[in-house]
């Protein structure tokens, strides 16, 4: 009896309990909060948990409605959306095939480059994969692609997205990082802590995302070589049919947009002008207007001067002092002044015209886009928050039994150190990643473990940084997506994948890919500059 | 004699007064037509939207037996709300947007910040989620792991379904309606205003907004266990119910 009551069997009935309740499937976020409820009941009917504990839930909310970082999330799942809604991807690969496609392997050069540049512009893994299952999966396949290498570069260069930045993963888990960072210093006996923001983490993720993208890209390149059989050249006779000028020019076009966004976008965040939700409302403003120029492009004019306003103002900016709350004025500033005004409204007039172009514009079913766009934003971020809701309430049940002790004492009961520590921590995130989505695993994870794990040497003398434990956990909460037979990016392109592609042969050709990253995962382990290195440059150490 | 006006112009202090003004104007003018446009594009759309979903709803379902009818038409009524302001606030994605970049523009370009404005960011962000969650789970947005509960048949899903509304769902409003009261209560006591001097003086209806959450989010799931029930109940795998007369 002593041992049911023991905190250590609590913990571990709670946990376990808890994910079982999960995988029937009812909705994540309330099966969290509904099952750590009813354990709580039950256990402070025996006397062992303090229901008091879960009054600060209300609390809990209410920090999660005015969290400044969190605003970022609507936001760039706007932009994403509304990038998807216009059509990028599509152009994006058709262009990129056509331009890699004579040469052997291209067709998988040009999958990899187009997920890196979604990964970098709208950074939604499921419509990723499958866009690109839907689009350069047939094509591939009818050009004599082996079908494996196929699928397996797909659903790689599909979940990119949570690694490289802007990604919901990498602002999730930089807001949850640094509250664990602040833990870590109290407990330490820092009170006057460093701060650890998601700006940190983004500029952590960024050289780990490319070095992830050119090893996937020399992976193509050895197959290329070594397998020619199994990833053909497109015959140069029937790409000569296209008239070359007009292909770049479409070329151009379709890589005009993303690029904008991406340089707009990350370029604020990294020289540390933006917060993350600031550029976010950057680029959900430039997606807007992209999207209405495309709806129409011949008719785009107001649209173009209205981004053109917006680079004018920019530049107006840059040379000259605009501040408010000043005592002189001089001629030229006057000058600048009104010309900032005009640009101004140039810029308001095109992005209320690049509204009423998204809202005329109708799907094939004759519904208008705008509110489609904006109901799927509503989706997908209410289902993020309230599942970051259902979290908040298990970590408070698992506090009340007290639980982060149970924690800390075993993780640092350990042999072997941090290296051991991390390890397990590691595995128990991969494995994890097998039956929860990324959102519970960083909800309920990081607040448990990364407390404890931030306290700890990784060398004697050099504390661990949280953003290369940030950037260790991304990786490995992809890999975890990519590993058969659970990972969920193989769901996602099984569902779009013709029934002739047989599953096994998605899992075979997704295992290189996996072994890509574990060796990242060990590259960061030996090298963790690759991670520390650009934050430091940008932001000081 | 002109020249001279100007520097006399100049020496009384007035132009950095007309350039404050001439920003307020340029703030206020950004800010009333991006909130307009959105909007009268709102009032547009979103009735029509809303009335056509919920006859849609009402009648997607015909039965043969009275009660069952009933029992689907209550569903549907408990669900109108939550149609209603989920769509409403989907809108509030556009008006944030919109008014952080007004706020990025202005902090950039002339150094003019707004506590204000950047607070009613945060409340829009906040009742967008808390408001909308309801709506999430009409759509079934809320994410299931369904590694097993996809390959159940419609009736097991209904269990399920009924099972979690009653024991997950509906007693975790409850609690978090009951934690809440008092944390409401109290805001509203002391009329609870932004920390900042210069920010907005609404936090206790914001606070509010966590009741509403756990009402809206129980009526919803109240309705998804109507509507498994009749799934449950349903004897006929697969067929379509039986039309009336």
């Amino acid at each position: 009896m002593e041992f049911l009551a023991s905190p250590e069997f609590l913990c571990t009935a709670l946990f376990v309990s808890v994910v079982i309740l999960l995988l029937f499937g009812f909705p994540v976020a309330f099966s969290l909060a509904g099952s750590s409820l009813l354990f709580a009941i039950i256990a402070s009917a025996f006397g062992l948990f303090d229901l008091s504990f879960l009054s600060a839930l209300p609390q809990r909310i209410f920090s999660v409605m005015s969290n400044e970082v969190l605003v970022a999330v609507p936001l760039f799942v706007f932009m994403g959306v509304t990038l998807e809604r216009s059509k990028i991807a599509e152009e994006l690969l058709d262009n990129m095939g056509r331009l890699f496609g004579s040469i052997r392997g291209g067709l998988g050069y040009s999958v990899c480059l187009v997920g890196a540049l979604l990964a970098a512009s709208t950074g939604i893994v499921g419509a990723t994969v499958v866009t690109m299952g839907l689009l350069s999966l047939p094509t591939m396949i009818r050009r004599g692609y082996s079908p494996s290498l196929t699928c397996g570069s797909i659903c790689a260069a599909g979940t990119l997205g949570q690694v490289i930045p802007p990604s919901i993963v990498l602002v999730l888990l930089g807001d949850q990082l640094s509250t664990a960072f602040q833990q870590a210093q109290f407990s330490m006996g820092n009170y006057s802590p460093d701060a650890v923001s998601v700006n940190d983490l983004f500029a952590g993720a960024l050289i780990p995302g490319l070095v992830l993208v050119s090893l996937y890209i020399a992976y193509q390149i050895f197959i290329a070589i070594f397998r020619p059989n199994a990833s053909p050249a497109i015959p140069a006779e029937e790409l000569q049919s296209i008239d070359r000028k007009e292909f770049l020019k479409s070329l151009v076009s379709s890589l005009f947009a993303p690029l904008a966004l991406i340089v707009a976008v990350l370029g604020s965040i990294l020289t540390g002008l933006a917060s993350p939700t600031e550029s976010a409302a950057m680029g959900g403003t430039g997606a807007l207007m992209m999207a209405g120029y495309r709806v129409d492009p011949k008719r785009g004019r107001l649209i173009v001067i209205g981004a053109l306003c917006l680079a004018v103002m920019l530049a107006i900016t840059v040379f000259f002092d605009l501040r408010m709350q000043r005592d002189v004025l001089t001629t030229t500033e006057w000058v600048a002044v009104f010309a900032a005004l005009v640009s101004g409204a140039g810029l308001v007039i095109g992005i209320m015209t690049a509204i009423l172009r998204v809202y005329n514009a109708k799907d094939n079913k004759g519904e208008s886009i705008l509110p489609q766009i904006m109901q799927q934003t509503l989706l997908v971020s209410t289902m993020v928050f309230v599942i970051l809701i259902g979290a908040s309430m298990f970590s408070l049940t698992f506090r009340g039994l007290s639980g982060d002790e149970v924690v800390e004492n075993f993780l640092h009961g350990l042999p072997g150190g941090t290296l051991t520590v991390l390890l397990l921590v590691m595995v128990v995130m991969f494995l994890l990643g097998f039956i929860l989505d990324f959102l519970e695993i960083i909800f309920i994870v990081v607040p448990i473990v990364g407390p404890v794990l931030l306290q700890m040497e990784i060398a004697p003398g050099v504390p661990m940084s949280p953003v290369w434990l940030g950037v260790m956990m991304a990786v490995n909460l992809q890999t975890s997506f990519l590993t058969p037979p659970f990972g969920f990016s193989l769901f996602y392109l099984r569902g779009v994948a013709p029934p002739s592609i047989r599953t096994v042969e998605i899992y075979k050709g997704v295992i290189p890919f996996v072994f890509i990253q574990l060796g990242m995962l060990i590259l960061l382990w030996f090298i963790p500059s690759l991670a520390t290195w650009l934050p430091a440059v940008i932001y000081g150490p | 004699m002109n020249v001279d006006f100007i520097e006399l112009w100049l020496a009384l202090d007035r132009l950095p007064l007309l350039f404050s003004i001439l920003i307020y104007a340029v703030v206020l003018l950004m800010t009333v037509s991006f909130v307009a446009l959105p909007t009268w594009l709102l009032i547009r759309s979103e009735p029509i939207g809303i009335y056509k979903e919920f006859k849609a709803d009402l009648y997607s379902f015909d039965s043969a037996l009275k009660w069952r009818l009933m029992l689907h038409k209550l569903a549907a009524w408990l669900t109108v709300f939550n149609t209603a302001i989920g769509r409403l606030v989907a809108w509030l994605i556009l008006y944030m947007t919109l008014m952080q970049f007004v706020v990025v523009i202005m902090r950039y370009v002339f150094a003019y910040g707004s506590i204000q404005m950047q607070e009613s960011i945060w409340y829009m962000h906040g009742l967008m989620f808390m408001l909308g969650a309801g709506y999430t789970l009409v759509k079934d947005g809320h994410v299931r792991l369904d590694v097993f509960y996809r390959e159940l048949g419609k009736r097991k899903k209904a269990v399920i379904n009924i099972v979690g509304a009653f024991i997950f769902l509906i007693p975790f409003c409850v609690a978090n309606f009951d934690f809440a009261w008092s944390l409401v209560l109290n805001s509203w006591a002391v009329r609870e205003g932004s920390t900042e001097t210069a920010g907005l003086p609404y936090i206790y209806l914001f606070k509010t907004v966590i009741l509403i959450f756990s009402a809206l989010v129980a009526l919803e799931g109240l309705s998804l266990a109507l509507r498994s029930i009749l799934d449950l109940t349903d004897k006929r795998e697969g067929e379509p119910e039986p039309m009336r007369a």
